[in-house]
Formats: structure tokens, C-alpha cells, sequence
């Protein structure tokens, strides 16, 4: 039995070390499991039960066992001083003190000795213990001789059995035995906790084990069967007389709650129940005591439990001797609470400085600042904490990149910023999750820091703080060991988290301003996108229909066209011929412009070879003259002739995009002359070719509307209006890009930019 | 119709004898007749007699292959002009403005159809040819020509009011000596026309 037990509770004991409470269910089981009385006992209890028993049977049981009949008679002996002192057998006993005397007497000594047995096996002495067994069993005889003797006094004489009254004081707090006996550690722990925390054992025991001591010990008389009234004593005692229920025997609950404020307040306690003197009065006065009365047993009660602990086989010693062993151990809990109260205050200064430091470095944070702004408050607060007079921080944004390293002075200034791969055997700041604040030395850092910034001195003890948030490591805090009377290093971990917060909302911050700004740009781009495709549906429509136009219209036009032309040679009036000659050339450049049209629309076809751009300006300039009939200079303004003499581009249709530009130069109102200007952007090896007028420029609409087909700003009727539009679909074509403006001086200014027109396939000149 | 100026014209002879095939190649009839015999020269004797008759496309072959100059078939300074059009109007232009130009013979097809039944016959110098036909396209036509080892020489010019690059170079690809687009002015036609015969 015993073997089961130490291995049941030490499956309670893994329970509770598991979780702070212990599941009721598992200490009631352990508690059933608890060995049960001896089989004398259950007998004496099984007779006693029913109203018919024989008196002849019981006494006759006890007599069987010749110790518990002397123990039996020894107890029966005390309680009757005086007049039964030749109470020498138990039947003389039945006789002389009644049936329910010794039965309670049997019970007790039965109980005592149970319990006692299973103690003594269960425990090692030496260890200290809070829970003292001895200071038990005195408490819960001196509570059964003062719960007798007030069951003893005329005005409770007739309602209360004495030797029940004795039984019940007894056994009041068995529950605590109980689970002294069940579960020491736990035990222990709780007296630990009530202690420190000044509350009462049930309250401790409710925390820590999860179960009371009157729960535990109404349990366990359930389990052993012990009469109803003195269960309810077990379960009920302590509480006042008016919130007791309507019980036959709530007299003895009382007067057994009033014999423990009484031991409590003048006797030593196994431990604090919580239950103080000023129980003692209000219960006097439901019970009809009188205070004269109640003292007179206090005193009497010294006396009366050494001989009761006696009768039950358990040495009491001199009350002096107790009483230096009481103050002894009351010094001892007083050093404990000193010391406790000592680390708490000491944790509490501790704590008072996080917290003071935490509101320092909030009403220095700003909400919405950037990461560096963040970084340096982070710094400056490691340095007033620490007493140092810079400090560093390695700031990885995420894992994967590079690190920074960055020094801070502790006014803010930021003496270094380096932006560095990780050192040798590292990776990513999240390795150092698992450290705490580590020496740089131990972790072969110093060395590596120091050459990522010179001109910040790092001693040789400096610490490496990672800065956690969740479970991510963003930063880590390199700073010197806590100056004396600065913070500790567990308090700066503390603090850790404060500053980590801070760097990631930081970090969001600009990640969310970074998003802002990158969904900005997409809209943008999306609309720009939504411009080029409703650009590109008009184009798709305008080739349709001068698809279907061009094979309708072009054959009628030949025939006006044809017979014009031969019509024109049967004329002999020169100035009727050159009717039938317009007639001609305007079906002709009305059949142009459909062409065009459809040219603009439908796919072009690049086929780009080795180009000199000097020449394709001079195809392109001649052809321009001839085509508007301009005869204005021209000036080109180009880097060298070597620099554009191998450009990769469709020639012929490059030529013709430039002669359009030059064209609709020529053409502007007012102007005098027109260049063309040639670049190369060293930056990004970009071509600009710009045609620049000084003429009068155009008006906004006209700029709007430039590269639109049939779009003109000159006089109505003059050109199609088809030159800037075709000239926009061979630069777009040629992955480039053309714009329009008025120049800041005079005139407008078309600008070309292409990015691809080196040849891939040769080697690249320098200008 | 083109003009004969008095001259024996063998431009249009189909069937020659050997007499005629004799004088064409100027050699004596024997030759050519020993040749007929030893199937060089190939040919067909008219049935129920013994003569030998030569085909016009046999004797040009012959000529060819024993480097025999045979301009005198073509001797005829006169273009034959096949023009392919849907356009009833546009046909009548050009019959207007070529046909009375005496330096060249005109006919006319209105279908991809008409027109391969033409070249067979007439064996046009060069066709001018509209690439959109209700049947079948330009391209298919100028491919047909140039299949047809008797119209190795004609030139084809097509004619169009929607080509686009691509096509030309497909066209030209099939066959197509040349592109001119419609409205075209008529001295440009001729002169294009003229360019690609060598008048």
C-alpha cells in the first residue's frame, strides 16, 4: 500500500509541477487512495451505526487488541479526571462513561494512529519543514481538550457529547494532514506561499494545489466513513455561527471553531490558518459562554493536553522548552519575510526604474519618425541607462540582407554609419534570439565591429543586447556593461523589448510609407497603361475602318484620277488641263492620307540595322526641304561624327520620323532657323535627338493635341496633319519615346529619347 | 488587234510545218525533218496523212535547245497587256489609256478564273493585276503564271489600293516583277510597263 502511494504521489507531485493547480479530481483520487482504518475501527463504526447494536460485541472487540484497549482506557481516564480513575476495563469504561465515549475514544486513537503511521513513513525528517507534524497533532489535541472542556461547561452540558466534542477537535483539521500526507512538496509550497502572503492556508492551498484543506478533509472522513457530525465539523468549522446551516450538531461546529481561535490565539498552530482571536468572541456569545468561563479553560488547557498527548502516545514537552522552540521558529518566518520583503523592494526600485525609463524614452519617441530617428532613440536611451558615452546598434531590415552598423554618442550625434556584410559564420541577426546580453568577445564580434567603424572606440567588454519583437530579430543593442547603480542586465533585457517594439513600428511605418509611394507610382503607371491601351483600341479602329476605306475608296478615286489624267490631254486650254491636274492630285493625296491612316494603325515592322545617324539627318533635312519647301537653315549641333556612326535602328523609317519633326519645324510660324541637336547621356548612355524652332510656339491645345492624326495647328486645309503622329508610332516603335513643349527661350522643342539604339552586336564607341 | 506591217509574222502560229519550222530556224527542211524522225524535234503527223506537224511551244523549245535565236517567233513589236480587275470602270480606264497606245495589245479578265484561261490563250508579255479578285487573290494568280514554263517571261505588275509592305514582299516573293498602287498616274504606269518589257 505504501509503495502505491509514494508512486501515486509522485504522479500528483508531476502534476503539479506541471501546472500551478493540481486537477481536484487527482487529489480526491489520491486521498481514496489513502490506506483505510484499521479493521477494528471499521468495525466499531459498523456496530455503531445501527441502533441495535450489542454493547457486548464492541466491547469485546476492543478487547482483542490488549494496545488499543490500554490506549482506549488511558484516553477514557483523562477525560474523566477524578471520578474514573478505576476505570480499569472497557465494559467498566461502557458502563461508567457510556458507549459513545469510548466508541469516540476508539476513533480517535484508531486515527491518530493511522495517520501517524502513514506520516512517519512518508516523511524525511531532515528536511526543514514549514509543516510541522508535531505542532499538528499539539494544535489538534489542544483544540479536542478545549472543544471538550467547553462541551463540558453547564450551558453546553446537555447538547453536546464531550468525548464527541473531543473527537471532532481532533480530527478538525484532518484534511490538512491529508494533504501533508498526500502531497508534501505541494504542501509545503503552500505554507510557503500563505506565509509571505500573510492569507490564510485555504486560500494558499486553493492556489497552489487547487484544492482547500476542508475540502480534502471532508473527503478523506467520507472515504472513512466517520460519523456525519464529524465530518460536517471538518468541512464546516471556522465559519460563523449565523452562516452555518440549520444542522443538528451546529453547537459542536461551533464550539470546535471556538476551541481552534481559542489554541490559535494562546497555543502555537502547525501553521497560520488564517483564522484569527476575533472569531472568539462573537462565538462566545452565540454559544452562551461567558469570557470568565472561556478563560478559566485556557489555562486548565496545558495541563490537560500533555496528558492527553500522553494517553495517545506522544511526548509534549515543557512549555518553556516549547515556548523558545515557538519563538525560534517565529524568527525564523520573521528572517524569511525579511528577506522576502528585502528582494521585493530591491525588485520593486528595479522595476520603478524600467518603468521611469520606458516613460523617458516614449516622451522622447516620435510616432510616424523614420528608422534612424527610431535608432537613435533607441542609442541615446542605452547610454543614459548604461552610463556609456556612445553606443551602437546593427540594424538588419530583413533577413538576408546586409547589415548597418551605426554609433550613436549619447546626445543623439551619429558618429558612424556603415552599411557591411554580415561578419565571418553569421548570417542573420535572428541567430542571436536565443542569447540574452553577451559579452562581443564571446561572441567573436569585437573585432569585426571595431573595422566597420574606426573611429568609434568598442571596449573589450561591451555587450551585444538583440532586440526581439514576436520572433523576429531586427536590431541588437552593442553597448558597455551597466555602469554601478544603473540598471541591471535583466531589467535592460526588460527594456529590450520596449526599444524592439519601437524599431518595428519604425520598420512598419516606412514600409507602409514605402507601399504609399509604390501604389502611387502603380497608379500612375496603370494610368498611363489605361491612356496607352485606349490610344492603341482608337489606332486598332482608325486601321479598320482605313482598311475598309482604302479598298473602297481607292478604286473610284482611280477611276476620277485615271480619267482626269486623260482628260487632261485632250485639252487644249492650258488653264482647263491644269483643272483636270488638281483633280488628279487631290484624288491623289486624298488616297495619301487613307494610306496614312492605316499606316499609323496597323503593326510596323522595324527592321533595324547598322545606321550613321549624320547621314539619316541629312536624307532627312534634304528630304524635309524638298517635301515643305522651306528654305530655312538647318544647323546640326551633334557630339561627334564618330559617336552616331553606328546606330541600330530602321533607317529608312528613323529618316522618316526625323524628316517629319524637321518638316513640322520648318513649317512653324516665325520661325528663322531650326537645329537639330544630338546627345548622348553619359548617365545613363541615353540618345536624345531634339528638332528645336525659334518661331512663336505652340498654344496649349496644340501641345495637347501634337501627336493626334490629322491634328494641326497650322491653317485649315494645308497638310493632313499626319507627320507628328507617324513620327510617334516609329520612335514608340523603336522602344523610345517623343515629346513636345515650348522651348524656355522661343519656338518648340520635339525631344527623341531612345535607350536601345546601340548595336547589340558590336562593340560599343566612346565619344 | 496589233498590226502585222506587212511582214509574215509567226507571233501568233500555233502549229507549224516543217516547212515553216525550216524557215523559222533557218535551216533546210531535210534537217528538219530528220530531226522530227529522230524525235528530236518533237511533233504529231495529221491524222489520215503522213504529214508531220510541229507545236509552236515544241519548236520554241527546240530552238532554245540548240541555241537557235528565237525572236523571230516574237517578233512583233506589239505588247500583249492582260488586265485582271473586278472594277468594270477601272478596266475601261486602262483600255482607255493602254489600248490606245499602239505599242500594246489589250485584254481583259474580270476573275482569277478569266484570267488563267486568258494566259493560257493569249500568252500576255505582261499582266496587270488587282490583288483583291472576288475569287481569288492576286498572289494565287501571279503564282499560276509563274508555274507555267510557257509564260516564263511574262512580267506581272500587280495593282492595288491596300497593300501593305508585307504583302508586297509576299507578292514579290511569288512572282511579282512589280507594285504599283492605285490612284496611279497613267505616264507612270506606262513608263513602269515599258521599263519591264525593255520597248
Amino acid at each position: 500500500m505504501s509503495g502505491q502511494l509514494s508512486h501515486d504521489r509522485s504522479s500528483i507531485s508531476s502534476v503539479h509541477t506541471a501546472a500551478p493547480h493540481l486537477y481536484a479530481d487527482l487529489i480526491l483520487q489520491q486521498l481514496d487512495a489513502l490506506p483505510t482504518l484499521s479493521s477494528i475501527a471499521v468495525r466499531v463504526l459498523e456496530l455503531t451505526s445501527d441502533d441495535r447494536f450489542k454493547a457486548d460485541e464492541v466491547i469485546e472487540l476492543i478487547g482483542t487488541d490488549p494496545s488499543l484497549s490500554a490506549k482506549v482506557l488511558k484516553l477514557c481516564r483523562c477525560s474523566e479526571q477524578g471520578r474514573s480513575a478505576n476505570v480499569r476495563t472497557v465494559d467498566r469504561a461502557v458502563l461508567m462513561m457510556g458507549f459513545q465515549a469510548v466508541r469516540n475514544a476508539v476513533l480517535s486513537v484508531q486515527v491518530f494512529d493511522t495517520l501517524e503511521q502513514i506520516g512517519s513513513a512518508s516523511l524525511r525528517d531532515e528536511e526543514p519543514q514549514l509543516f510541522d507534524r508535531r505542532a499538528f497533532w499539539q494544535h489538534s489535541i489542544a483544540v479536542a481538550c478545549a472543544a471538550e472542556a467547553l462541551a463540558g461547561t453547564p450551558e453546553l452540558e446537555q447538547q453536546i457529547n464531550k468525548s464527541e466534542a473531543f473527537l471532532a477537535g481532533l480530527l478538525h483539521e484532518l484534511g490538512l494532514l491529508a494533504l501533508h500526507v498526500t502531497l508534501p512538496a505541494p504542501l509545503e509550497q503552500a505554507c510557503r506561499y500563505a506565509e509571505l502572503n500573510a492569507v490564510g492556508m485555504d486560500h494558499a492551498c486553493r492556489r497552489i494545489i487547487g484544492i482547500d484543506t476542508v475540502t480534502a478533509g471532508k473527503r478523506l472522513a467520507e472515504h472513512w466513513q466517520l460519523p456525519h457530525a464529524i465530518t460536517d465539523v471538518i468541512w464546516l468549522h471556522g465559519q460563523q455561527p449565523e452562516l452555518l446551516p440549520n444542522l443538528p450538531h451546529r453547537k459542536l461546529i461551533a464550539v470546535v471553531s471556538l476551541a481552534d481561535s481559542m489554541v490559535h490565539c494562546r497555543y502555537i498552530a502547525p501553521v497560520d490558518q488564517g483564522r484569527r482571536c476575533e472569531f472568539t468572541e462573537p462565538l462566545q456569545q452565540w454559544l452562551g459562554l461567558s469570557s470568565p468561563r472561556v478563560e478559566k479553560i485556557i489555562r486548565a488547557l496545558p495541563a490537560a493536553v500533555k496528558m492527553r498527548a500522553d494517553a495517545l502516545g506522544m511526548s509534549v514537552e515543557q512549555d518553556a522548552h516549547e515556548l523558545l522552540k515557538a519563538l525560534a521558529k517565529a524568527n525564523a518566518a520573521l528572517g524569511r519575510i525579511n528577506d522576502h520583503l528585502r528582494s521585493s523592494a530591491d525588485l520593486a526600485t528595479q522595476q520603478a526604474a524600467t518603468i521611469a525609463a520606458i516613460n523617458t524614452f516614449h516622451r522622447t519617441a516620435s510616432p510616424g519618425g523614420s528608422i534612424l530617428a527610431a535608432l537613435t532613440n533607441v542609442a541615446t536611451s542605452v547610454c543614459e541607462l548604461t552610463g556609456g558615452e556612445h553606443s551602437a546598434i546593427l540594424f538588419q531590415p530583413k533577413p538576408g540582407r546586409q547589415w548597418h552598423v551605426l554609433a550613436f554618442a549619447n546626445d543623439g550625434q551619429n558618429l558612424a554609419n556603415a552599411t557591411t556584410a554580415p561578419p565571418p559564420n553569421h548570417c542573420d541577426l535572428s541567430e542571436f534570439d536565443a542569447q540574452s546580453d553577451l559579452p562581443l568577445t564571446a561572441l567573436n564580434l569585437r573585432d569585426w565591429l571595431q573595422a566597420s567603424m574606426p573611429n568609434v572606440p568598442i571596449a573589450p567588454d561591451w555587450r551585444l543586447l538583440p532586440l526581439r519583437c514576436g520572433s523576429a530579430v531586427l536590431a541588437a543593442v552593442l553597448h558597455r556593461p551597466p555602469a554601478e547603480g544603473a540598471l541591471r542586465t535583466p531589467q535592460l533585457e526588460a527594456l529590450s523589448r520596449t526599444w524592439a517594439a519601437a524599431v518595428m513600428a519604425a520598420v512598419q511605418h516606412d514600409g507602409a510609407k514605402r507601399l504609399g509611394e509604390e501604389l502611387a507610382q502603380a497608379n500612375a503607371i496603370l494610368s498611363e497603361t489605361q491612356d496607352e491601351l485606349a490610344r492603341a483600341r482608337a489606332l486598332a479602329t482608325i486601321g479598320e475602318v482605313a482598311a475598309g476605306a482604302a479598298h473602297e475608296m481607292n478604286n473610284p478615286l482611280t477611276v476620277i484620277s485615271g480619267r482626269s489624267q486623260l482628260l487632261a490631254t485632250r485639252l487644249n486650254d492650258p488653264s482647263m488641263r491644269d483643272m483636270a491636274e488638281q483633280i488628279t492630285e487631290a484624288t491623289h493625296r486624298l488616297s495619301d492620307m487613307i494610306t496614312g491612316l492605316r499606316q499609323l494603325a496597323e503593326p510596323m515592322r522595324l527592321r533595324r540595322t547598322s545606321a550613321n545617324l549624320s547621314q539619316l539627318l541629312d536624307v532627312a533635312i534634304e528630304n524635309a526641304v524638298e517635301q515643305c519647301g522651306q528654305k530655312l537653315p538647318v544647323v546640326q549641333q551633334l557630339p561627334s561624327q564618330q559617336a552616331v556612326a553606328n546606330i541600330f535602328v530602321d533607317g529608312g523609317q528613323f529618316a522618316d520620323a526625323l524628316t517629319e519633326l524637321i518638316c513640322n519645324a520648318l513649317e512653324a510660324e516665325g520661325a528663322s532657323q531650326v537645329t537639330v541637336r544630338v546627345q548622348i547621356d553619359p548617365a545613363n548612355d541615353r540618345l536624345t535627338v531634339q528638332v528645336a524652332d525659334d518661331g512663336r510656339g505652340l498654344t496649349d491645345h496644340a501641345l495637347a493635341h501634337a501627336f493626334d492624326p490629322f491634328f494641326s495647328a497650322k491653317p485649315a486645309g494645308r497638310q493632313p496633319g499626319m507627320g507628328l503622329a507617324r513620327a510617334r508610332r516609329i520612335v514608340e516603335a523603336h522602344g523610345g519615346s517623343i515629346t513636345i513643349r515650348n522651348a524656355s527661350k522661343a519656338g518648340a522643342l520635339v525631344t527623341i529619347q531612345l535607350s536601345q539604339w546601340r548595336n547589340p552586336g558590336k562593340q560599343r564607341h566612346v565619344a | 488587234m496589233g498590226k502585222n506591217n506587212g511582214q509574215k509574222s509567226w507571233a501568233e502560229k500555233q502549229v507549224f510545218t516543217t516547212g515553216e519550222a525550216a524557215e523559222v530556224c533557218k535551216v533546210s527542211q531535210q534537217t528538219i525533218i530528220r530531226c522530227f524522225d529522230s524525235g528530236r524535234l518533237q511533233g504529231f503527223r495529221v491524222p489520215g496523212s503522213r504529214f508531220r506537224r510541229i507545236p509552236r511551244n515544241e519548236l520554241i523549245r527546240f530552238m532554245r535547245a540548240n541555241e537557235i535565236p528565237s525572236d523571230v517567233l516574237e517578233a512583233s513589236d506589239i505588247k500583249r497587256v492582260l488586265i485582271v480587275d473586278d472594277d468594270p470602270e477601272i478596266i475601261e480606264l486602262l483600255q482607255d489609256a493602254i489600248g490606245k497606245d499602239e505599242r500594246f495589245e489589250v485584254k481583259t479578265a474580270s476573275t482569277g478564273y478569266d484570267a488563267g484561261l486568258l494566259t493560257e490563250s493569249f500568252k500576255p508579255h505582261i499582266v496587270l493585276l488587282d490583288y483583291m479578285l472576288p475569287d481569288i487573290n492576286g498572289n494565287v494568280v501571279c503564282e499560276r503564271i509563274r508555274a507555267n514554263h510557257a509564260l516564263a517571261d511574262a512580267r506581272i505588275i500587280i495593282v492595288s489600293g491596300v497593300v501593305n509592305q508585307n504583302e508586297i514582299d509576299e507578292l514579290t516573293r511569288r512572282g511579282a516583277d512589280d507594285f504599283i498602287k492605285k490612284p496611279f498616274r497613267i505616264d507612270q504606269l506606262i513608263e513602269r510597263m515599258t521599263n519591264l518589257l525593255n520597248v
